[in-house]
């Protein structure tokens, strides 16, 4: 009852705020900007391909944009329809792809995103953690110095700049891996061509992993350093425990807890790094999706994906926050 | 101000490190201004010659001359940092100072608001906007959208310093001396909070760039200004990687790699200088020393 | 026969911060015994090194910390042996079942996301033997249930117990092996008066039942009247008496150890309580001659320029001050 009201309540709250939040910013991204976007789609979709459409359906189209962009009616009438649709789920037909509605394109590709972040956060996350947490724990070691240091020259180098160092040792310096596509084209759906998939997510993933490792390694290397210090892991050395089990029971146990908020974090940052590497490896997802829309002034499609990717990572990050306290008794029982 | 940068430079590797590499890239962007070629115009040198020389970086299929191009960017992308860092620092305090002074509803609104955009996903978000600017963005429109997702750090961290620093003394004296509240805040607290914005000045610059860079590669940024996204993005269009002009996706890579390495070397220094645990250290040995 | 024995103990905490070294003599040149089944207190003012001297008798010395000279020696029954000398492997075994300790601040010495009896067990499949590995459970339960402490605690997080059950805790994983010595640093403070007097009803009740001996830090003089056999006084890392506690309170010799007297409330008494009067001196450069000089009442010139050496002047009572004794000592 009281984790209920002491931790599960504000964060439903905090929830619906970045929802709220996050959508607002997507209803007002066209009204505030001082082109007339409607416009500006219809011009780019007739410069592209007017001959696919007749006067007919550009007349629905004009309709379609009007309403998603909040062109009718009162600004707080536009606004409610904007939730409703919303509701639905309809964000109309994808421009690129016309008449195949957004949602579908987003339903195909979605599974593929989600399959590579989920990997790349968790392989990244566990590793990151448990070398982060050894050369905090070590720090002293010469192992755990040399860890650090390339931690730190990983840590800060973009997603983007990753991939592409990637790219050119691959592709040019050791050819294994393919560097496009989701899997090899003409191969049965069965095992090779799960073998496909792995070798084509591999490099992908690898990117996403690297840096991801850098960071997860550097956090938990100060938070371990500091628990390490901490009074209860200090007597528990005192009281000659052996090594191991301070390191897991003690110290780990322990610095792992902040670990899990920040996967809450960051799971939207891991999302952003995972939607350019897909782009530079031409991986099946969203990210090539959305760089399909954006090419193609494709609004509806974008807004749809910024759309899911808002209401996704803000579940993802309030399913972590729900699952904490199951790791931390002092939020458990108060 | 002037020791603390001669110790910290001499006895701290990683800082000497990111300081000299810093000011390495500072000269190259002021080398920009006496640059023999305007950055924008195109087919000023011959097209794709490997470094040599003449032109050290070799050129682009652009014709345009790497080395000088890249003195371009460089000065571009310190700027939109630097300018992104300003705008959502300048927020970030604002909103740091009243939630932590205020307290109370003020500070958990505000804080909700701050939590909420560290969680929401920036970059689709920003792709959003920058895909509807496209036609308008510069250097200064990029900065203003990239701020929108930097300020919150920021606006946490002084939060959290000026509850610190409320429970000190000086805060009551002054409430009761009868100074208004901004007063308070711009006179007492803000001398104790410059410090860390220095640090958060210089995560947010490398925040900024790299997310310009990302957004360059989707073709999202100032296409005709050279920064190091540009850069990358122009090589890309051309397939330098494809069709072996290797200096010309190369020498951006490894601009981009060294500034994202030194600004964040130079943060993490300085952010465990200002640790209060070592603080406390250097004020014990400065005692044994006077 | 002593059971532990303490000489010409120095221990210095060294740390280098942007290239410059200092050192902290923490301890400096501590020489004790301590005899089998007593309760002996350390006195001093905050900051004098009581802790540190604490650590290196447990044989707790990690960086910053450093032994600098002097040796510790435990009693073993047939002969002395030194944390100092022995393999980590060798001192893991006497570590609890020969020594203990309760650090200062031990309400937060516990492990926040494992429940209390796990750390016992943990304890005990460290230290014990065959055959307390084996009945780990009811030995926990049987030793909570001899101190008097409730039975539920076993089955609780640390945030779930008010500061003074954790201390108490504290002192019960310290005792589940029945140590010849308990080591005990400011068991009391921080503790409101009335939880004050349990805890050390607690101390007492652990040394009656396992007749062990009790070493126990406190700047708190009350607490040693109430509860110490022999008191050492220490002053800026050096111990300037040791007595017994009647001879101390009674009887005190040494200007800096009379003040601490004078300096506690008694009953009945209106007068103003006088405490030493300037400021502890700083460990990183202590005073010359006698530490306690700049403060002293009665000092005279070779106070400045000599060291006082803990000489015994009645039996059993031991001061390091010229008014008493013209021995020096060697630096
Ligand atoms: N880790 C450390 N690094 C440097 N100096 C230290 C460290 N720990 C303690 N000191 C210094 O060593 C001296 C002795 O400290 P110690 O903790 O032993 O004092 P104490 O008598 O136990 O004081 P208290 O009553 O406050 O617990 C103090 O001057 C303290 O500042
Ligand atoms: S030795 Fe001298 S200074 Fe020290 S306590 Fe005795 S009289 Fe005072
Ligand atoms: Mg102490």
């Amino acid at each position: 009852m009281n984790l209920l009201k002491r931790y599960i309540l504000p964060r439903l709250i905090q929830y619906f705020i970045v929802i709220f939040i996050g959508i607002t910013i997507v209803f007002l991204a066209p009204r505030f900007i001082p082109l007339d976007p409607v416009i500006s789609v219809i011009n780019r979709i007739t410069a592209y391909g007017a001959q696919y459409m007749d006067p007919e359906a550009l007349e629905k189209l004009t309709e379609t944009l009007k309403e998603l962009y909040g062109l009718k009616g009162s600004i707080f009438e536009q606004y409610i329809k904007f939730w409703k649709r919303l509701f639905r789920g309809d964000f109309g037909p994808s421009l690129t792809i016309f008449p195949t509605p957004v949602i579908s394109i987003i339903k195909n590709s979605l599974p593929w995103t989600a399959g590579l972040l989920i990997i790349a956060a968790l392989l990244s996350w566990s590793i990151g953690n448990i070398l982060g947490g050894l050369a905090g724990y070590f720090s002293n070691k010469k192992w755990a110095k040399v860890l650090s240091v390339i931690a730190m020259v990983i840590y800060p180098i973009p997603y983007y700049i990753m991939a592409l160092i990637l790219i050119i040792l691959f592709a040019y310096v050791f050819p294994i891996f393919p560097i496009v596509g989701g899997y090899s084209i003409g191969i049965n759906p069965s095992f090779s061509f799960i073998f496909s998939l792995i070798k084509h997510a591999f490099l992908p993933a690898l990117a996403l992993v690297i840096v991801g490792i850098g960071w997860w390694f550097l956090s938990m290397r100060s938070l371990t350093s500091t628990i390490t210090s901490e009074d209860y892991v200090v007597y528990a050395e005192t009281m000659g425990i052996p090594k191991n089990k301070v390191l897991f029971q003690y110290v780990m146990k322990n610095s792992m807890l902040p670990q899990i908020t920040n996967l809450a974090l960051q799971i939207g940052g891991i999302f952003s790094g995972s939607l350019v590497t897909e782009y530079v490896f031409s991986y099946p997802g969203i990210g090539q999706v959305l760089y399909m829309a954006i090419n193609n002034g494709d609004f509806n499609l974008l807004m749809g994906i910024v759309t899911f990717s808002i209401l996704g990572i803000a579940t993802a990050a309030l399913l972590i926050d729900l699952l904490y306290p199951l790791f931390d008794p002092r939020v458990r029982y108060r | 101000m002037f020791v603390i940068l001669k110790d910290l430079f001499k006895y701290d590797k990683r800082f000497a490190f990111g300081f000299s590499v810093i000011l390495i890239l500072l000269f190259l962007s002021i080398l920009s201004f006496f640059s023999p070629y305007n950055p924008v115009l195109w087919s000023l040198v011959p097209k794709n010659l490997p470094p040599s020389l003449k032109h050290i970086l070799g050129t682009n299929s652009m014709g345009q001359d790497i080395f000088w191009n890249i003195t371009h960017a460089i000065k571009n992308s310190i700027l939109l940092g630097s300018l992104t860092a300003v705008i959502s620092i300048t927020i970030g305090t604002f909103v740091g100072l009243v939630a932590g002074y205020r307290g109370g509803s003020v500070d958990r609104a505000l804080m909700s608001i701050n939590d909420s955009f560290i969680v929401l996903p920036s970059l689709p978000i920003l792709i959003l906007l920058s895909t509807m600017l496209k036609e308008r963005l510069t250097i200064a429109v990029i900065a203003v959208i990239l701020s929108l997702f930097s300020w919150p750090w920021g606006g946490r961290q002084v939060r959290a310093i000026v509850l610190s620093l409320r429970e000190r003394e000086f805060t009551y004296t002054a409430f009761f001396s009868g100074m208004g509240t901004l007063k308070t805040v711009l006179k007492e607290h803000l001398p104790f909070v410059i410090p860390w914005v220095m640090a958060n000045f210089i995560n947010t610059i490398l925040w900024a760039i790299g997310m310009e860079t990302t957004l360059a590669i989707f073709g999202l940024s100032s296409l005709e200004t050279p920064t190091i996204g540009t850069t990358i993005y122009w090589a890309n269009q051309y397939q330098a990687l494809l069709r072996g002009i290797w200096w010309w996706i190369l020498t951006p890579v490894i601009i981009a790699v060294f500034l994202f390495l030194s600004l964040y070397l130079l943060s993490v220094s300085i952010s465990e200088f200002l640790d209060p645990r070592t603080r406390l250290q250097r004020m014990r040995m400065e005692e044994v020393s006077t | 026969m002593s059971i532990l024995k303490v000489e010409n103990l120095k221990a210095y905490y060294i740390a280098t911060l942007y290239g410059i070294k200092r050192s902290v003599r923490a301890v400096d040149n501590v020489s004790l015994d301590i005899e089998e089944n007593e309760i002996f207190g350390i006195a001093g003012e905050s900051g004098c090194g009581k802790s540190t001297l604490l650590k290196v008798i447990v044989g707790l010395i990690k960086p910053p910390l450093s032994l600098i000279g002097g040796m510790v020696l435990y009693n073993s029954g047939k002969d002395y042996i030194s944390p100092f000398l022995l393999s980590l492997e060798e001192f893991n075994k006497i570590r609890w079942s020969f020594i203990s300790y309760i650090p200062q601040g031990s309400m937060n010495v516990l492990n926040p996301t494992r429940k209390i009896n796990r750390t016992f067990w943990d304890v005990i499949k460290t230290h014990g033997s065959e055959e307390e590995k084996k009945n780990l459970k009811t030995i926990t339960e049987e030793h909570i249930k001899a101190l008097g402490l409730p039975l539920e605690v076993l089955n609780s997080y640390p945030h779930q117990l008010s500061g003074g059950m954790r201390q108490r805790v504290t002192m019960a994983l310290a005792t589940i092996l029945k140590p010849k010595i308990i080591v005990a640093d400011e068991p009391t403070t921080a503790l409101d008066v009335v939880v004050q007097r349990g805890v050390l009803q607690l101390l007492e009740r652990i040394q009656e039942i396992y007749q062990n001996t009790l070493i126990i830090v406190t700047h708190d003089m009350a607490v040693h009247a109430n509860i110490a056999h022999r008191i050492a006084i220490m002053y800026a890392g050096k111990i300037v008496e040791v007595g017994k506690t009647r001879d101390i309170f009674k009887n005190p010799k040494h200007p800096y150890t009379k003040y601490l007297i004078n300096s506690l409330p008694k009953i009945g008494d209106k007068s103003i309580r006088e405490s030493a009067p300037g400021a502890p001196p700083s460990l990183l450069n202590p005073p010359s001659g006698c530490r306690f000089h700049p403060r002293c009442p009665k000092v005279m010139d070779i106070c400045k320029l000599e060291v006082p050496k803990l000489a015994e002047i009645d039996s059993g009572h031991s001061v390091a001050c010229f008014l008493f004794t013209k021995e020096v000592e060697e630096v």
